[in-house]
């Protein structure tokens, strides 16, 4: 079971990696295309990630709406609790 | 108790599957039999008329039905909405390997991309609808269910299920999925869980498309299988496979395509490769063809050894529109850790319909086993007796035959003597092969009988080569560690003692795709080579599908009447009769 603090600590991490940004200065209450131009590919590439490292199969239509990273972490945190 | 209709409801290769209340395969095929459109594009898989004469047919029209359909959402066909508006490409029908303004940094034009998402939305929209109305309209019954299936699980589960295994790793690869390409299974006792899956547009099915655009043919009309064949005739080139492998990788079960300035950058770069005259470097779409097809095997290779378990099971089920490589298909032993691998008989979209109707039956039935009649490829059309009747009644006496019995010992007869025949015996295959029940044959040991076949009967480019059937138990003598084949579903290297003795079938890298036969898989097609066999003392047949280049193949008796007389076979054989061109 990974925490909303540890799955936060992913997301920066592999943001950090496809932004070429430091993580700790990536914003977490920001939209990811809007502010900091991520591509649906590179958001597509997340995604897949997460899914591996969390081990859980995550419902696409609902991951899309998620447009910030704390808004991202609060819906995975929730369905890995539940799963 | 119910009945189970699946539906193959992607946009080209619709297909229908109905199973009975006790799960067995009462029939299953693709739409373009039916309609003789090859892929049948944008066509209802439940097409009115159609289905209705099928569950007339089939079922017991009061009963209950569930109706299965092999997506579950638009996935990423819904972010791509557009116009599919635009004009041909410039150099359609060559080698085309200029960076087009309107792909706009990515595989493929924008149009295409855009085309592809409006007629996957239709078909989407669309699925079941026809159906819907011929039950209440035709036959007052209103106890249908209707289920949805992610559409790579129904790949997995067509490919699973048919497969002689109870523990297997699965792996599909396709086109397009609901999420990504490639999505990779524990199939387990009955059960089916999904492991990893791919997100985003990286896709091996969209790479080979591309491959065989650039080779100047059409993956619209399902011409990636050109390329295997013409792939044996190029030769390797550094510069170009890695050009073209920067196109496309895998991490995992995850495939990714460059961004967007990264493809450009590489067609610029084959660009220069077409305009150099080295003769040594040709740019050849033999040698497009080769290095593709190298890129493909070498991405497909890293797939399935990343997916790999120790521990749990060495069988590989393998599904997606991808698996018909055979190619590849044929070295997955020898490149990977499995020791065993299946390919269904319908690895592509149509084969999703059994998969999906699979699928409704296991839920529903949770403690079944599958059905023996799983695992065959035998589900599809018969030919019409009536039709049969009719033909018998007005056909010129002396040019047709019966022969009870011994039909197998006419045909072999035919064969060995050099003729061209037309084979159409009981229900028709389901999938892309004609696997001995809707099958042109001929002599492999004639050397000429290729360009024969070729130039007078299938109307298709010379260098595309015609496949082996043989009795299973006699495959280890003629070819290098042959695998079990029943859909000639993989290529092998024949043995190089004995390619002499059927040069019709010995591509030019001397290899086959073999078809290995049984009595208990095919009685009357295993009859038919065993005579063959015994006149020739050679255990093969060439096999090649019912059809011309660019049609389907033959659906009613009339289809296989209409190719017979217009093209160059020399007798058609229907169940016991044969039918001649010339009085006998």
């Amino acid at each position: 079971m990974k925490t909303k603090t540890q799955i936060t600590r992913f997301i920066n991490d592999v943001l950090s990696e496809l932004l070429k940004m430091d993580a700790d200065h990536i914003l977490p209450d920001v939209p990811l295309d809007s502010h900091y131009g991520l591509e649906s590919m590179d958001f597509m590439s997340l995604c897949g990630r997460l899914e591996d490292w969390l081990d859980i199969e995550l419902d696409a239509q609902e991951i899309f709406q998620c447009k910030t990273i704390e808004n991202l972490a609060d819906n995975l945190a929730r369905i890995n609790e539940a799963g | 108790m119910a009945y189970y209709i699946g539906i193959a409801n992607t946009s080209h290769d619709p297909a229908v599957a109905i199973l009975d209340p006790q799960g067995k395969v009462l029939f299953a095929e693709g739409m373009e039999r039916y309609f003789q459109v090859k892929r049948a594009w944008d066509l209802p898989p439940d097409h009115g008329g159609r289905i209705r004469d099928l569950i007339n047919r089939y079922c017991d029209p009061n009963d209950e039905f569930v109706i299965a359909s092999s997506w579950k959402t638009l996935g990423l066909f819904e972010k791509q909405a557009g116009t599919p508006q635009d004009q041909p490409p410039k150099s359609a029908g060559q080698i085309c390997v200029g960076f087009d303004d309107r792909q706009k940094g990515n595989l493929f034009r924008e149009s295409d991309i855009q085309w592809l998402t409006w007629s996957q939305k239709k078909a989407f929209d669309g699925c079941g609808k026809h159906l819907q109305y011929m039950f209440c309209h035709y036959l007052n019954n209103q106890t249908i269910r209707f289920q949805q299936f992610d559409h790579h699980l129904t790949h997995a589960a067509t490919a699973c299920y048919t497969s002689p295994y109870k523990k297997a790793l699965c792996l599909i690869v396709d086109g397009e999925g609901e999420i990504g390409s490639t999505s990779s299974y524990c199939f387990d006792n009955g059960k089916l869980k999904r492991q990893a899956r791919s997100w985003g547009v990286g896709s091996l099915g969209a790479f080979y498309a591309k491959i065989t655009e650039l080779c100047g043919y059409d993956w619209r009309k399902g011409e990636e299988g050109k390329i295997m064949g013409l792939a044996a005739f190029g030769k390797p080139w550094d510069q170009l496979s890695k050009c073209l492998s920067a196109l496309i990788h895998s991490e995992g079960c995850h495939l990714y395509f460059p961004k967007e300035s990264d493809i450009e950058k590489q067609f610029i770069e084959l660009r220069k490769m077409m305009s150099d005259t080295d003769v040594n470097t040709l740019f050849t779409r033999e040698n497009l063809a080769f290095n593709g097809q190298m890129v493909f095997e070498s991405v497909m290779t890293q797939l399935l050894n990343d997916i790999y378990k120790p521990g749990f099971s060495s069988n590989l089920v393998l599904g997606g529109g991808c698996a018909l490589n055979s190619s590849f298909n044929g070295k997955i032993l020898e490149q990977t850790p499995f020791s065993s691998v299946h390919v269904p008989c319908a690895p592509g979209d149509d084969g999703n319909a059994l998969g999906a109707a699979i699928l409704a039956f296991m839920e529903d039935n949770p403690d079944s086993i599958p059905q023996d009649n799983w695992q065959s490829a035998f589900h599809g059309s018969s030919i019409d007796h009536p039709a049969l009747s009719r033909l018998n009644r007005f056909c010129s006496p002396g040019l047709i035959s019966h022969h009870p019995g011994s039909v197998h010992q006419k045909a072999a007869n035919l064969i060995s003597q050099g003729h061209i025949i037309g084979w159409v015996q009981d229900q028709a295959e389901f999938g892309p092969r004609s696997l001995g029940n809707r099958s042109i044959l001929a002599d492999p040991c004639n050397p000429g009988m290729k360009d024969r076949i070729n130039a007078m009967v299938k109307f298709r480019e010379p260098f595309r080569p015609f496949a082996p059937s043989i009795m299973a138990d006699k495959a280890d003598d003629w070819f290098h560690k042959p695998l079990d084949s029943p859909y000639m579903s993989f290529t092998r290297p024949w043995k190089p003692s004995m390619t002499n003795r059927v040069p019709a079938v010995v591509h030019r890298d001397g290899t086959g795709r073999l078809q290995t036969v049984t009595k208990q898989s095919n009685q009357k097609f295993y009859d038919l080579i065993s005579e063959f066999h015994k006149i020739t003392n050679v255990p093969v047949l060439l096999n090649t599908s019912f059809n011309i280049m660019g049609k389907p193949i033959i659906h009613s008796l009339e289809d296989a009447m209409g190719m017979f007389f217009t093209t160059g076979m020399d007798a058609l054989v229907i169940g016991d009769t044969i039918i001649r061109k010339t009085k006998i």
